[in-house]
């Protein structure tokens, strides 16, 4: 099943797609680290992570099936 | 203004069709075009207990940015987390403000300039509660709901808008 980790408006164009599946990943911060490697732009960024739909802060254990989002500063309306 | 009556539900079908079904049911979100409707049409007031009826609507805005001018939005959203906190915002309205009924609808995609982005209706028995609900409902609506717009210029180019931290 993996983690879908998500992500939403200047996000998608660092990342360049909507979601990234991860076979096994062990925290949130994990998560973190491994896209601050692969994608530098998003080192500048500010977001915040949400866990299965809630906001989480600091650092979460990941459990098979869960979904991560990144999310950019909110600007609906 | 061409109406169309369906059930208690007026659609203006010069606007396309508001899912007036997806408001009812709870869902808050939609990619269709939010029309003018007549509101007092589908919200109950049938016992005319009610005095007052507030409705806003967020227009898309001819902006002129350092960018460039402003010509439609596309909003992206957390579509099922977006859902759930404007649940959450309007059980607090319920809470804290006496109001009767209160309707949201935010649209997503595509929005060009001049249509209705988000739409807001607040049925109460006393204007100043209707009024303070509906301005505690939109902050809210800004602050805490995930979504976002990415604002097309004139000449093609686009800037994702800052938001709120």
């Amino acid at each position: 099943m993996g983690v879908r980790v998500l992500f939403f408006g200047r996000l998608k164009d660092i990342i360049g797609k909507e979601s990234i599946i991860f076979d096994s990943i062990e925290d949130i911060d994990s998560v973190r680290r491994n896209l601050f490697d692969s994608f530098p732009g998003m080192s500048n960024e500010t977001f915040a992570v949400a866990l299965n739909q809630e906001i989480v802060n600091g650092n979460k254990k990941i459990s098979d099936g869960d979904e991560i989002a990144f999310l950019p500063p909110i600007a609906g309306g | 203004v061409n109406y169309q009556k369906k059930g208690n539900i007026t659609i203006d079908k010069d606007h396309g069709t508001l899912n007036i079904r997806k408001i009812l049911k709870g869902k808050y979100i939609t990619d269709e075009r939010i029309c003018y409707i007549q509101i007092h049409d589908f919200l109950d007031n049938q016992d005319c207990t009610n005095g007052s009826l507030l409705t806003f609507r967020g227009i898309v805005r001819r902006d002129k940015t350092k960018y460039g001018v402003v010509k439609e939005i596309i909003y992206d959203a957390y579509v099922e987390m977006a859902e759930k906190e404007i649940q959450k915002i309007k059980q607090n309205a319920s809470k804290n403000f006496e109001f009767d009924e209160i309707h949201i609808i935010h649209r997503i995609g595509k929005v060009s300039v001049g249509e209705v982005s988000l739409l807001v209706a607040v049925l109460s028995p006393h204007r100043r509660e209707g009024i303070r609900a509906i301005e505690y409902v939109i902050e809210e609506i800004k602050k805490r709901v995930p979504i976002w717009k990415k604002e097309i210029f004139e000449d093609g180019s686009h800037y994702w808008v800052d938001g709120n931290v």
